[in-house]
Protein backbone atom coordinates (compact mmCIF):
# COMPACT_ATOMS: atom_id res chain seq x y z
CA UNK A 1 0.00 0.00 0.00
CA UNK A 2 1.05 3.32 -0.91
CA UNK A 3 0.26 4.69 2.52
CA UNK A 4 1.86 1.64 4.57
CA UNK A 5 5.28 3.10 6.00
CA UNK A 6 6.35 -0.30 6.38
CA UNK A 7 5.76 -1.16 2.51
CA UNK A 8 8.41 -0.69 -0.12
CA UNK A 9 5.67 1.10 -2.21
CA UNK A 10 5.63 4.47 0.72
CA UNK A 11 5.00 7.38 -0.69
CA UNK A 12 5.85 9.43 2.26
CA UNK A 13 4.80 13.08 -0.11
CA UNK A 14 1.12 11.31 -0.45
CA UNK A 15 1.27 10.18 3.04
CA UNK A 16 2.03 13.97 4.27
CA UNK A 17 -0.79 15.13 1.90
CA UNK A 18 -3.56 12.65 3.03
CA UNK A 19 -4.94 13.32 6.24
CA UNK A 20 -7.81 11.13 6.04
CA UNK A 21 -7.70 7.17 5.63
CA UNK A 22 -4.12 7.14 7.54
CA UNK A 23 -2.95 3.33 8.32
CA UNK A 24 -2.66 1.94 12.07
CA UNK A 25 0.84 2.66 12.59
CA UNK A 26 2.89 0.50 15.19
CA UNK A 27 3.87 2.71 17.85
CA UNK A 28 7.74 2.62 17.01
CA UNK A 29 10.04 1.74 19.63
CA UNK A 30 13.01 4.62 20.43
CA UNK A 31 16.43 3.86 20.37
CA UNK A 32 19.26 6.01 21.36
CA UNK A 33 21.37 5.56 18.29
CA UNK A 34 21.82 3.70 14.90
CA UNK A 35 23.85 1.19 16.09
CA UNK A 36 20.75 0.03 18.39
CA UNK A 37 18.37 0.41 15.74
CA UNK A 38 20.79 -1.80 13.66
CA UNK A 39 21.17 -4.48 16.41
CA UNK A 40 17.42 -4.65 17.13
CA UNK A 41 16.95 -4.06 12.89
CA UNK A 42 19.25 -7.93 12.45
CA UNK A 43 16.91 -9.47 15.38
CA UNK A 44 13.48 -8.36 13.48
CA UNK A 45 14.64 -9.43 9.83
CA UNK A 46 15.72 -12.88 11.55
CA UNK A 47 12.12 -13.50 13.59
CA UNK A 48 10.19 -12.59 9.89
CA UNK A 49 12.70 -15.27 8.33
CA UNK A 50 12.07 -17.57 10.63
CA UNK A 51 8.39 -17.27 10.34
CA UNK A 52 8.51 -17.42 6.29
CA UNK A 53 7.62 -20.90 5.01
CA UNK A 54 10.28 -22.49 2.79
CA UNK A 55 12.66 -19.90 3.95
CA UNK A 56 15.81 -21.69 5.76
CA UNK A 57 16.45 -19.03 8.68
CA UNK A 58 20.09 -20.35 9.07
CA UNK A 59 21.01 -19.30 5.32
CA UNK A 60 23.99 -18.13 5.07
CA UNK A 61 22.83 -14.52 3.06
CA UNK A 62 20.43 -13.97 6.65
CA UNK A 63 23.32 -14.56 8.75
CA UNK A 64 26.28 -12.72 6.61
CA UNK A 65 24.19 -9.52 6.61
CA UNK A 66 23.75 -9.86 10.52
CA UNK A 67 27.37 -10.36 10.88
CA UNK A 68 28.36 -7.25 9.23
CA UNK A 69 26.09 -5.35 10.75
CA UNK A 70 27.40 -6.91 14.12
CA UNK A 71 31.11 -6.18 13.32
CA UNK A 72 29.79 -2.50 12.11
CA UNK A 73 28.41 -2.00 15.54
CA UNK A 74 30.97 -3.89 17.74
CA UNK A 75 33.86 -1.06 15.50
CA UNK A 76 31.76 1.90 16.26
CA UNK A 77 31.53 0.66 20.14
CA UNK A 78 34.81 0.62 19.81
CA UNK A 79 35.48 3.56 18.71
CA UNK A 80 33.26 5.10 20.79
CA UNK A 81 34.92 3.64 23.86
CA UNK A 82 37.12 5.72 25.56
CA UNK A 83 39.12 4.16 27.65
CA UNK A 84 40.22 1.34 25.35
CA UNK A 85 41.61 4.40 23.04
CA UNK A 86 44.14 5.45 25.80
CA UNK A 87 44.83 1.77 26.19
CA UNK A 88 45.94 1.44 22.08
CA UNK A 89 47.95 4.69 22.61
CA UNK A 90 49.08 3.54 25.48
CA UNK A 91 50.45 0.05 23.57
CA UNK A 92 51.60 1.77 21.24
CA UNK A 93 54.07 3.84 22.80
CA UNK A 94 55.61 0.67 24.71
CA UNK A 95 55.92 -0.76 21.14
CA UNK A 96 57.84 2.00 20.16
CA UNK A 97 60.11 1.82 23.12
CA UNK A 98 61.11 -2.03 23.13
CA UNK A 99 64.39 -3.12 21.92
CA UNK A 100 63.00 -5.44 18.73
CA UNK A 101 60.60 -4.10 16.47
CA UNK A 102 62.31 -1.15 15.21
CA UNK A 103 59.17 0.60 13.32
CA UNK A 104 58.92 3.58 10.74
CA UNK A 105 58.97 7.15 11.73
CA UNK A 106 56.11 7.92 14.58
CA UNK A 107 54.37 10.37 12.14
CA UNK A 108 50.58 9.18 12.02
CA UNK A 109 49.81 11.98 9.69
CA UNK A 110 50.53 10.19 6.81
CA UNK A 111 47.91 6.79 5.40
CA UNK A 112 48.11 3.80 7.86
CA UNK A 113 50.40 1.43 6.21
CA UNK A 114 51.38 -1.99 7.60
CA UNK A 115 54.42 -1.83 9.15
CA UNK A 116 56.96 -4.71 8.43
CA UNK A 117 58.93 -5.06 12.39
CA UNK A 118 62.29 -5.19 11.18
CA UNK A 119 64.22 -8.29 11.21
CA UNK A 120 67.04 -7.82 13.34
CA UNK A 121 69.31 -10.02 15.86
CA UNK A 122 66.95 -9.72 18.75
CA UNK A 123 63.85 -10.84 16.60
CA UNK A 124 65.74 -13.72 15.58
CA UNK A 125 66.30 -14.68 18.97
CA UNK A 126 63.09 -14.57 19.80
CA UNK A 127 61.81 -16.52 16.72
CA UNK A 128 64.54 -19.37 18.12
CA UNK A 129 62.16 -19.58 21.50
CA UNK A 130 60.56 -22.50 20.17
CA UNK A 131 62.61 -25.28 19.52
CA UNK A 132 66.12 -26.78 20.24
CA UNK A 133 67.43 -23.37 20.74
CA UNK A 134 64.87 -22.71 23.43
CA UNK A 135 67.41 -23.39 26.33
CA UNK A 136 69.20 -21.01 24.80
CA UNK A 137 66.54 -18.44 25.18
CA UNK A 138 65.77 -19.62 28.17
CA UNK A 139 69.61 -19.04 29.81
CA UNK A 140 69.94 -15.73 28.04
CA UNK A 141 66.30 -14.76 28.79
CA UNK A 142 66.25 -15.67 32.74
CA UNK A 143 70.23 -14.64 33.01
CA UNK A 144 71.35 -18.14 34.51
CA UNK A 145 74.84 -19.11 34.80
CA UNK A 146 75.48 -21.91 31.56
CA UNK A 147 78.25 -24.56 30.83
CA UNK A 148 79.48 -24.67 27.24
CA UNK A 149 81.99 -27.08 26.45
CA UNK A 150 83.75 -26.69 23.50
CA UNK A 151 86.29 -28.95 21.09
CA UNK A 152 89.57 -29.04 19.53
CA UNK A 153 90.42 -31.08 16.74
CA UNK A 154 90.34 -34.23 19.00
CA UNK A 155 87.81 -34.62 21.51
CA UNK A 156 86.82 -32.41 24.26
CA UNK A 157 88.80 -28.69 24.99
CA UNK A 158 86.76 -27.26 27.92
CA UNK A 159 84.14 -25.72 29.62
CA UNK A 160 83.44 -22.03 29.74
CA UNK A 161 81.28 -21.61 32.78
CA UNK A 162 79.62 -17.74 32.64
CA UNK A 163 76.43 -15.72 31.78
CA UNK A 164 75.37 -15.82 27.87
CA UNK A 165 74.45 -12.23 27.16
CA UNK A 166 72.68 -12.74 23.34
CA UNK A 167 72.95 -16.17 20.43
CA UNK A 168 72.70 -16.49 16.97
CA UNK A 169 71.46 -19.31 15.19
CA UNK A 170 74.59 -20.60 14.49
CA UNK A 171 75.13 -21.17 18.31
CA UNK A 172 77.65 -18.31 18.49
CA UNK A 173 77.73 -17.09 21.96
CA UNK A 174 78.77 -13.55 23.55
CA UNK A 175 79.32 -14.36 27.31
CA UNK A 176 80.44 -12.41 29.93
CA UNK A 177 82.13 -13.15 33.14
CA UNK A 178 83.35 -16.35 31.99
CA UNK A 179 85.74 -19.02 34.00
CA UNK A 180 87.85 -21.31 31.13
CA UNK A 181 88.86 -24.75 32.25
CA UNK A 182 90.76 -26.22 29.31
CA UNK A 183 93.36 -28.56 28.31
CA UNK A 184 96.01 -27.45 25.62
CA UNK A 185 95.50 -29.55 22.30
CA UNK A 186 97.69 -32.31 21.84
CA UNK A 187 100.62 -32.03 19.48
CA UNK A 188 101.15 -35.12 17.47
CA UNK A 189 101.22 -38.86 18.44
CA UNK A 190 100.25 -38.02 22.04
CA UNK A 191 96.82 -37.48 21.05
CA UNK A 192 96.44 -41.31 20.81
CA UNK A 193 98.30 -42.48 24.11
CA UNK A 194 97.00 -39.44 26.26
CA UNK A 195 93.54 -40.21 28.24
CA UNK A 196 90.75 -38.46 26.42
CA UNK A 197 88.82 -36.13 28.65
CA UNK A 198 85.12 -36.53 29.06
CA UNK A 199 82.16 -34.30 30.54
CA UNK A 200 82.01 -36.01 33.69
CA UNK A 201 85.81 -35.64 34.64
CA UNK A 202 85.24 -31.75 33.32
CA UNK A 203 82.07 -31.72 35.78
CA UNK A 204 84.02 -33.44 38.80
CA UNK A 205 87.73 -30.55 38.08
CA UNK A 206 84.78 -27.89 37.77
CA UNK A 207 83.41 -29.42 41.43
CA UNK A 208 87.14 -29.16 42.89
CA UNK A 209 87.57 -25.92 41.70
CA UNK A 210 84.33 -24.27 43.13
CA UNK A 211 85.26 -26.18 46.25
CA UNK A 212 88.93 -25.26 46.74
CA UNK A 213 89.54 -22.36 44.06
CA UNK A 214 92.44 -22.01 41.72
CA UNK A 215 96.19 -21.21 42.75
CA UNK A 216 97.49 -17.82 41.18
CA UNK A 217 100.91 -18.64 41.05
CA UNK A 218 101.44 -16.04 37.77
CA UNK A 219 103.86 -13.06 39.35
CA UNK A 220 101.92 -10.84 37.33
CA UNK A 221 98.07 -11.36 37.55
CA UNK A 222 97.60 -8.34 34.64
CA UNK A 223 98.70 -10.98 32.23
CA UNK A 224 98.96 -9.99 28.19
CA UNK A 225 98.21 -13.20 26.87
CA UNK A 226 96.20 -15.08 29.78
CA UNK A 227 97.12 -18.51 28.79
CA UNK A 228 95.61 -19.88 32.36
CA UNK A 229 96.59 -20.92 35.17
CA UNK A 230 97.60 -24.65 35.33
CA UNK A 231 95.23 -26.44 38.18
CA UNK A 232 96.95 -29.26 40.56
CA UNK A 233 94.37 -31.73 41.48
CA UNK A 234 95.83 -35.00 42.48
CA UNK A 235 98.65 -36.80 41.91
CA UNK A 236 100.02 -36.84 38.51
CA UNK A 237 99.92 -40.81 37.90
CA UNK A 238 102.16 -40.90 34.74
CA UNK A 239 102.91 -38.70 32.16
CA UNK A 240 100.48 -37.97 29.19
CA UNK A 241 102.46 -40.03 26.80
CA UNK A 242 102.29 -43.02 29.07
CA UNK A 243 98.49 -43.15 29.31
CA UNK A 244 98.09 -40.03 31.87
CA UNK A 245 95.98 -36.94 31.62
CA UNK A 246 97.18 -33.58 29.75
CA UNK A 247 96.94 -31.14 32.43
CA UNK A 248 93.99 -28.60 32.87
CA UNK A 249 94.24 -24.84 32.92
CA UNK A 250 91.86 -22.18 34.05
CA UNK A 251 91.67 -18.56 33.47
CA UNK A 252 89.17 -15.50 33.61
CA UNK A 253 87.34 -13.68 30.64
CA UNK A 254 85.04 -10.73 31.03
CA UNK A 255 83.99 -10.51 27.89
CA UNK A 256 83.96 -13.37 24.70
CA UNK A 257 82.76 -13.95 21.54
CA UNK A 258 82.24 -17.80 21.20
CA UNK A 259 82.29 -19.04 17.63
CA UNK A 260 79.49 -21.46 17.16
CA UNK A 261 81.31 -24.43 15.64
CA UNK A 262 83.61 -24.92 18.62
CA UNK A 263 80.40 -25.49 20.82
CA UNK A 264 79.64 -29.32 21.42
CA UNK A 265 77.23 -29.20 24.67
CA UNK A 266 75.11 -26.47 26.69
CA UNK A 267 73.73 -26.81 29.93
CA UNK A 268 72.65 -24.90 32.88
CA UNK A 269 74.95 -24.60 35.84
CA UNK A 270 74.15 -25.66 39.27
CA UNK A 271 76.85 -23.66 41.21
CA UNK B 1 79.67 -2.52 1.27
CA UNK B 2 78.54 -5.95 1.59
CA UNK B 3 78.69 -7.81 -1.54
CA UNK B 4 75.59 -10.02 -1.33
CA UNK B 5 72.01 -9.95 -0.28
CA UNK B 6 72.79 -13.13 2.03
CA UNK B 7 76.07 -11.27 3.51
CA UNK B 8 73.68 -8.13 4.41
CA UNK B 9 71.43 -10.55 5.79
CA UNK B 10 73.85 -11.90 8.41
CA UNK B 11 75.00 -9.05 8.81
CA UNK B 12 71.82 -8.01 10.87
CA UNK B 13 70.96 -10.83 12.27
CA UNK B 14 73.84 -12.41 13.53
CA UNK B 15 76.33 -12.51 16.38
CA UNK B 16 78.45 -10.97 13.38
CA UNK B 17 77.03 -7.60 14.21
CA UNK B 18 79.35 -7.57 17.60
CA UNK B 19 81.76 -7.93 15.75
CA UNK B 20 81.09 -5.03 13.08
CA UNK B 21 80.50 -2.72 16.72
CA UNK B 22 84.03 -3.44 17.20
CA UNK B 23 85.62 -1.95 14.43
CA UNK B 24 88.70 0.23 15.51
CA UNK B 25 89.03 -1.61 19.10
CA UNK B 26 91.73 -3.57 20.09
CA UNK B 27 90.68 -7.43 20.12
CA UNK B 28 92.32 -10.56 20.95
CA UNK B 29 91.25 -13.49 18.85
CA UNK B 30 91.57 -16.89 19.90
CA UNK B 31 91.97 -19.04 16.58
CA UNK B 32 91.25 -22.66 16.56
CA UNK B 33 95.57 -23.78 15.23
CA UNK B 34 95.70 -22.78 18.71
CA UNK B 35 96.99 -19.28 17.63
CA UNK B 36 96.48 -15.28 19.92
CA UNK B 37 96.36 -12.62 17.59
CA UNK B 38 96.30 -9.02 19.03
CA UNK B 39 95.31 -5.96 17.35
CA UNK B 40 92.98 -3.61 16.55
CA UNK B 41 90.15 -4.33 14.19
CA UNK B 42 89.81 -2.62 10.81
CA UNK B 43 86.92 -4.53 9.59
CA UNK B 44 85.01 -7.07 9.91
CA UNK B 45 82.18 -8.13 6.93
CA UNK B 46 79.06 -10.20 7.07
CA UNK B 47 80.70 -13.41 7.28
CA UNK B 48 82.97 -12.60 10.14
CA UNK B 49 86.13 -12.35 8.41
CA UNK B 50 88.26 -9.87 10.50
CA UNK B 51 90.66 -7.45 8.84
CA UNK B 52 93.51 -6.22 11.89
CA UNK B 53 95.84 -3.63 11.51
CA UNK B 54 99.55 -4.08 13.46
CA UNK B 55 98.73 -7.10 14.68
CA UNK B 56 100.82 -9.47 17.09
CA UNK B 57 100.49 -13.34 16.43
CA UNK B 58 101.94 -15.80 19.00
CA UNK B 59 101.43 -19.31 18.22
CA UNK B 60 101.13 -22.31 20.15
CA UNK B 61 105.05 -22.56 20.40
CA UNK B 62 105.78 -18.89 21.75
CA UNK B 63 106.45 -17.68 18.39
CA UNK B 64 105.38 -13.88 17.70
CA UNK B 65 104.77 -12.20 14.33
CA UNK B 66 104.33 -8.90 13.75
CA UNK B 67 102.59 -7.47 10.67
CA UNK B 68 101.06 -3.86 9.47
CA UNK B 69 97.71 -5.81 8.23
CA UNK B 70 96.23 -9.10 9.15
CA UNK B 71 93.44 -11.27 7.50
CA UNK B 72 91.59 -13.97 9.70
CA UNK B 73 89.74 -16.09 8.24
CA UNK B 74 85.95 -16.33 9.98
CA UNK B 75 86.22 -20.27 10.01
CA UNK B 76 89.79 -19.72 11.91
CA UNK B 77 88.34 -18.57 14.89
CA UNK B 78 87.78 -20.00 18.40
CA UNK B 79 87.04 -16.72 20.49
CA UNK B 80 87.10 -12.66 20.47
CA UNK B 81 88.14 -11.48 23.18
CA UNK B 82 86.49 -8.36 23.18
CA UNK B 83 87.60 -5.30 25.36
CA UNK B 84 86.21 -5.36 28.70
CA UNK B 85 84.30 -1.79 29.43
CA UNK B 86 82.27 -3.14 26.13
CA UNK B 87 79.01 -4.34 26.79
CA UNK B 88 77.59 -6.97 24.06
CA UNK B 89 74.00 -5.83 24.27
CA UNK B 90 74.55 -2.05 24.10
CA UNK B 91 77.01 -2.26 21.71
CA UNK B 92 74.67 -4.49 19.30
CA UNK B 93 71.82 -1.87 19.91
CA UNK B 94 74.38 1.45 19.10
CA UNK B 95 75.60 -0.74 15.68
CA UNK B 96 71.73 -1.31 14.86
CA UNK B 97 70.84 2.49 15.47
CA UNK B 98 74.31 3.14 13.13
CA UNK B 99 73.47 0.89 10.64
CA UNK B 100 69.79 2.40 10.00
CA UNK B 101 71.36 5.97 9.66
CA UNK B 102 73.44 4.52 7.34
CA UNK B 103 71.52 2.39 5.10
CA UNK B 104 68.22 4.83 4.65
CA UNK B 105 68.11 5.43 1.06
CA UNK B 106 67.85 8.55 -0.13
CA UNK B 107 65.75 9.21 -3.57
CA UNK B 108 68.17 11.57 -5.68
CA UNK B 109 65.69 15.12 -6.00
CA UNK B 110 65.54 14.35 -9.64
CA UNK B 111 63.44 10.71 -9.29
CA UNK B 112 61.31 12.18 -6.27
CA UNK B 113 59.44 14.93 -8.96
CA UNK B 114 58.50 12.00 -10.63
CA UNK B 115 57.34 10.04 -7.49
CA UNK B 116 55.27 12.70 -6.29
CA UNK B 117 53.40 13.53 -10.02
Amino acid sequence: MDLDPKSAEFNPLLALYSVDELPNVVPAKVYDNIAVFEANLSRTQKNATKNQAGLNPNSKKASVKSFSQRRRIQEEVERRDLTKLQLMVQQKEKAQLEDGVEKTEPTSSKKVQRKKPARNLFTSMEKLAVGPMSLLHKITSQRLRSKVYTRNFCGLRGVLVGFIAVFDRFMNLAMVDVDETFQKAPLGDVAEHQKKLTVAKLDEKLKYISLYGVEDKRSDPKCETNAGVQIYHGPQTSSIFHGGMAPLFHRHLKNVYVRGDSIVLISISDF
Amino acid sequence: MAASGQEKFYAQNTLVVLLIAMENERIKVETKNESLIQGKLMNCDGYGNLTLSKATVTNSCGKTLRTDELHVKASSVRYVHLPNKVNPIEAIQQQFAKSKRINTPKMPPKYKKTVQS
